[in-house]
Order: C-alpha cells, then structure tokens, then sequence
C-alpha cells in the first residue's frame, strides 16, 4: 500500500469519526497552543526589554558597586558602598578618563510625595542633568535642574506628567512646593508623558539633585550607581577601561577578581537578558511539554479504542491481501494526520491568542507590545505534535497489526 | 493439474487447558478449474479447513502445498501477497467496509497490490460488471440488498483474478432468490472463466453446483464424490 493511499485511507476514517477526531486532538491543540503563546510572549517581552535596553544609549555604561552577581548569594554585594564623592571626583578627572562625556551619580530616593493632603508614590531619583539627556526627555514646562542647583543642593524636584496630573489638576505644578520626607520641594518643572524610556517610566517619575538627595534626604554617602557617556561609541571600551583602572586604583586592588564595582553596558545587558528570557521561555515550553504528553496519551486511548472498534476491518483489509506493516501504517499515519491537524489547530490558537494577548498589554499598559509568532516556534510546535503522533500512535498500530486475521474477521 | 495438495493435516486449538481438533488427519488433491463443494454439520472442521487452505490460518501439522510451494515455507508479506493474487473470500458475512461505496469496496484488493493506481478502477469495474452490478458502482454498501452485498465481496475476490475463490457459505445470509442467484455467478466463474472453487455450504441444492463435494465430520473426510450431475446453470440475469 503506497503513502498516498495510506494516508488517504487514514483521512476517510477519521473523517468518518468527526467528532472523536476532534475531541481526541483537544489535548494536543491546548498543548501546542501554550508552546505558541508561551514562545511568542517571550519573545515579544524579549523584544521590548531589549528595546529598553537600547534607549540606554550605546556609547553609555552603569558603574553599579559590588562586584558582577554571578549566583543569588552575590546579590548582597549591590548594597556594597563603594561609590561615594572620592570615586566620583575620580572618574570626572579629565586625567583620570579623559574621554568621559558626561556623568550622573544617581541616588535612589524612597518615599511618596504630598501636595494639600494628596500624595503619590514615584521612582525618585538623585542624578545629575544629563540622566534628563540620557532618556531623551525636557520638561515641557519650567526648566531642568542645573550645576548650580547641584552645587547648592537645591531643594528643587522635577516631576513626571502622571504626578503632575494627579497631584495638580490644573496643570500648574511649577512653583508649588511638594512635600518629602517632612522637607518642602519647588516644582520647577515637568516632563512631557512619555512612558517608559530604559526600564522607567517617566512620567511616574521625579528627577532631583543628586547632592540634595545624598545629604537632605538618604543621608548616606555612597551611590546608589554611576552613569556614564563616553564621548563616543568607539571610545566606550577605552572609557571603560579607564574608570576601571581609576577605581582599582583608588581601592588598591590589583586582581580584577578583587573588583568592589562593576561595570554595565547595552551590550553586557542584551546578552543577559537574552539569556534570561531564553532560559525562562525554555522552562515554561518543558511545563507546556506535559499537557503534550498527556495530549499523547489521550491519542493512544482513541486509537486503542478505535483498534478495537475496527478489528473487522482489521481482519477484512487482511483477507484481501493486507500484511501487517500495511496495517501497522494505516494506524499510525491516522494518529500522525490526528496530531499534526491537532498541532496546526494548536498553532492558530495560539497566534489568536498571542494577538489577543498584544491587544491588551499594549493597550492596559501603554506599551509597546508586538504581536509575533515565531517561525521557529511553528515548526517545532508542529514537529513536536507529529512526532506525538508517531510515539503514542506506535503502539496501538503494532497491537492492530498483530491481530490474528481469523480472529478479526468472527469478531461482532 | 493439481493446485492444492494436502497431506495429513491436523488443526488443534488450545484454550487454556483444554485442546479442541478441529481437523483430523485429511488429506486430499484439487485440480485447478474444479468446482468443489465441502458439507458437513457444524463444528465438523469445514471453515477452519477453508481458512487453512485460504492462508488466513496453519495447520498445526502436515503438509499444505499450493502450486507447488509449501505455505510454511511463506512469510507475512509473502502470505499477504498470496491472499491478494492467488486466492479470493466470499464470506457468508460479506464483510465489506461499510462506509465505502461499492467501487471502494471491489478496489480494496488492488490497494495492496502492485498493480499502478490509474488502472484500478477500470479493473474493479470489470469486476463490478462481471457480477451484474455496473448500475450499483457508486452505491454505499449500506443501500444494497444481501445478494447485492454477496455479488460484491464476489467482485472483490475476483478483481485480482486470483486461481481459486474460496466461498464459506455464500448463500447462508440470503433468501433462496438471491442465493440462487450467487450460485449462477459462481458457476458463471467457474464453467466460462476457469476459476477453481471451494465452497463450503449445509446446502445440498448448492452443493450440487459443484462438481465434486468432500463431506467432513468432526474434523476427518467422511466422504469425496464427483458429482456426475451437476446443475446446468441458469443463464445470469441481472
């Protein structure tokens, strides 16, 4: 029996059962439509976290203190205090990392902010002007915080369009103080609404000196981490280097391994977080894997079930002239054209629900949110329900294929 | 010219602790283009004896030559490969596949064959004409009557031309019309077209078709005569 009637007889038997087919292939639809979506939502999350880490800016890097984190026991060294004013004059030393462009010691503030008995609850950060230059943003009323503002340590906040529009309803938050951690704040100006720019969102956030913040309102005396720009992308591993070299120099360590701070750029995160999301979406493929072999095993039933049902046609198919790996086939070309049907149904759910899934994200969230299925993700997706096909199809086509002709042809 | 020749044959079941025999120790010869009738009451060995020669079955000792070769000797595929081209079922069941239509039905066989796919529906047509069916082709099985159903598994025997039809009480589901009717098919093989015929029946009016009849009890050969007068089939109508 040649494939083409093989799999035409397969088809007309299982066209003749529509709705066990279908029923049998519900668990391999579910299970692939969770390998789609599952695949498609990371690599949409991929994608904007990696769009994220781009508005980083490429030629810019992130003095963070402690040492790299290379397992969960390493992350206590975040809190290391190894950049303070010391370190920070050194990397502005034009001698020191002469093509530096321009820095930001951020200070991370926490605390909600008040205005007449109403309050809300921003990112707030200590930093330097050019962290404005580094997401792209200008207040669109008042102005930006200055050197001099620093030097002073100003009591002045710069705030996002969200807590503008929330705390001041007639939009004239310039000039009005706001309160924080019991000291008055000036407005002196507010971002336009912007969403998020490189893992925050502007427009729930508030910008205010770095020196105000260190001394007024963390009272501490490190940094939280240091943002750099170096004059140009080419001259960014130099830069590097160069701070590198500064604060080694600073601390007196001479291994490398020794080193009390680390140094992030657009690059270093794009791998991790392509790691992370590689590992993440290959662990919730193993767990949408289950329900694929519980899929599998529910095509074994049916075909059990359907071996039985048909042994006379077993047993007349052999009569005529049908040998065992004929039968054999017939089986197992029906729970492949079962599970493939089932893994293509699978996939088109899936991407319905992968579409859905953009819809609203990007609109509850006011993200960016893409919508795309992977053809990677297809084709595994479909080879992955064929072969469940082939595995749990396997046996109940050898146990048809054993069947005595005799016996077949009295069964009732 | 001898097609079938067994000698000494024994089929014995086991059903856990106990043994049935279904066939005793026969041994007989049939020529090719002979029209032989078996009789006997049930349970007297004619079906298993049938499935034996027909490769559906083995003896479990003795002899089984067919034109020449011994069935032991055959494998799977070769078995599969003889029950396709050399011989041919008529059940008393018919046992045709009930979702297809009598065109799929009668081209079962070469389905298995080699024979190239573009010429098997001219020869199940044949086949199908062969039997008085040309106006039924496309009929669903489920819409035929019993002699319609019998003259197709008819068909599908004969659309690979096979040297012997084996008939296991052709006529047992049918009423005395319609069997009249597959016994002048039958016979039509037979006496025009050179089929060898085994056919088993508790029938004597059918039997006397045949041109021999070989009588079994309780699993030997009781008796093998020639029948000197066979009946003159009708001509066949439609």
């Amino acid at each position: 029996m040649n494939l083409k009637t093989t799999i035409k007889s397969a088809r007309n038997a299982l066209v003749a059962h529509k709705s066990r087919s279908f029923l049998t292939i519900i668990g391999i639809v579910i299970g692939i439509a969770s390998i789609i979506v599952i695949m498609s939502t990371t690599q949409a999350a991929t994608e904007l976290i990696l769009g994220q880490v781009k508005g980083m800016g490429s030629s810019n890097f992130e003095v963070i203190p402690g040492k790299q984190p290379k397992g969960p026991s390493d992350f206590a060294q975040l809190f290391t205090e190894s950049l303070k004013d010391r370190e920070l004059n050194a990397i502005l030393n034009k001698r020191n990392v002469p093509q530096l462009k321009a820095v930001s010691p951020n200070i991370l503030v926490t605390g909600k902010l008040t205005y007449q008995g109403q309050s809300f609850t921003p990112t707030i950060l200590g930093s330097s002007p050019f962290m404005a230059e580094l997401l792209d943003i200008e207040p669109i009323v008042g102005r930006m915080f200055n050197e001099s503002d620093i030097k002073n340590q100003a009591k002045v906040i710069v705030i996002g369009s969200e807590i503008a529009e929330d705390l001041f309803e007639d939009n004239a938050a310039v000039g009005k103080k706001l309160r924080l951690k019991g000291s008055n704040f000036r407005v002196i100006g507010v971002f336009p609404p912007k969403g998020q720019v490189a893992f925050a969102n502007v427009d729930k956030m508030a910008l205010l000196p770095y020196s105000t913040a260190k001394n007024y309102l963390q009272k501490q005396s490190h940094y939280n981490s240091i943002l750099g720009q170096a004059s140009s992308e080419k001259e960014l591993p130099r830069t590097i280097e160069d701070v590198k070299s500064t604060l080694r120099e600073l601390h007196d360590i001479t291994d490398p391994k020794d080193d009390d701070f680390h140094i992030a750029t657009q690059a270093d995160l794009i791998d991790r977080v392509s790691l992370i999301t590689g590992v993440l979406s290959s662990l919730l493929i193993a767990v949408a894997a289950i329900s694929l072999i519980v899929g599998g095993i529910g095509i074994m039933n049916v075909m059990l079930v359907s071996v039985t049902e048909r042994t006379k046609e077993i047993g007349i198919r052999k009569a005529v002239g049908a040998t065992n790996i004929d039968i054999r086939n017939q089986f197992l070309v029906e729970a492949i054209i079962l599970t493939f049907a089932g893994g293509f149904l699978g996939v088109v759910l899936g991407a319905i629900i992968s579409k859905i899934v953009s819809i609203i994200l990007s609109s509850q969230l006011q993200i960016d949110w893409m919508f795309v299925v992977p053809l990677n993700a297809v084709i595994i997706a479909v080879t992955a329900s064929s072969l469940v096909g082939l595995v749990f199809g396997l046996y109940p086509a050898v146990s048809a294929s054993k069947k005595n002709p005799i016996n077949t042809l009295r069964y009732e | 010219m001898k097609l079938l020749d067994i000698k000494n044959i024994n089929r014995t079941f086991a059903m856990e602790e106990t043994k049935t025999i279904a066939i005793k120790d026969i041994s007989l010869q049939i020529n090719k283009g002979e029209f032989v009738a078996i009789m006997g009451p049930s349970g007297s060995g004619k079906s298993t004896l049938l499935h034996i020669l027909g490769f559906l079955d083995t003896q479990s000792s003795g002899e089984y030559i067919f034109d020449g070769k011994s069935n032991l000797k055959f494998n799977d595929k070769q078995l599969a490969k003889l029950r396709n081209c050399e011989v041919g079922f008529v059940f008393q069941a018919f046992n045709l596949l009930g979702k297809e239509n009598v065109l799929e039905n009668v081209k079962l066989p070469l389905v298995y064959s080699d024979v190239a796919p573009e010429k098997w529906d001219k020869l199940a047509k044949k086949a199908i004409d062969a039997v008085g069916l040309s106006h039924r082709t496309d009929y669903p099985i489920t819409r035929l009557s019993g002699g319609e159903k019998q003259r197709v598994a008819i068909a599908r025997a004969l659309v690979r031309n096979p040297k012997i039809i084996f008939a296991d009480e052709p006529t047992g589901n049918l009423d005395s019309a319609s069997g009249a009717k597959i016994m002048q098919v039958l016979d039509k093989l037979n006496r025009e077209l050179g089929h060898t015929i085994i056919l088993i029946t508790h029938e004597t009016s059918t039997a006397k078709h045949a041109s021999r009849t070989i009588l079994l009890k309780d699993g030997c050969v009781v008796s093998d005569t020639k029948n000197e007068k066979r009946n003159n089939p009708l001509k066949f109508k439609k």
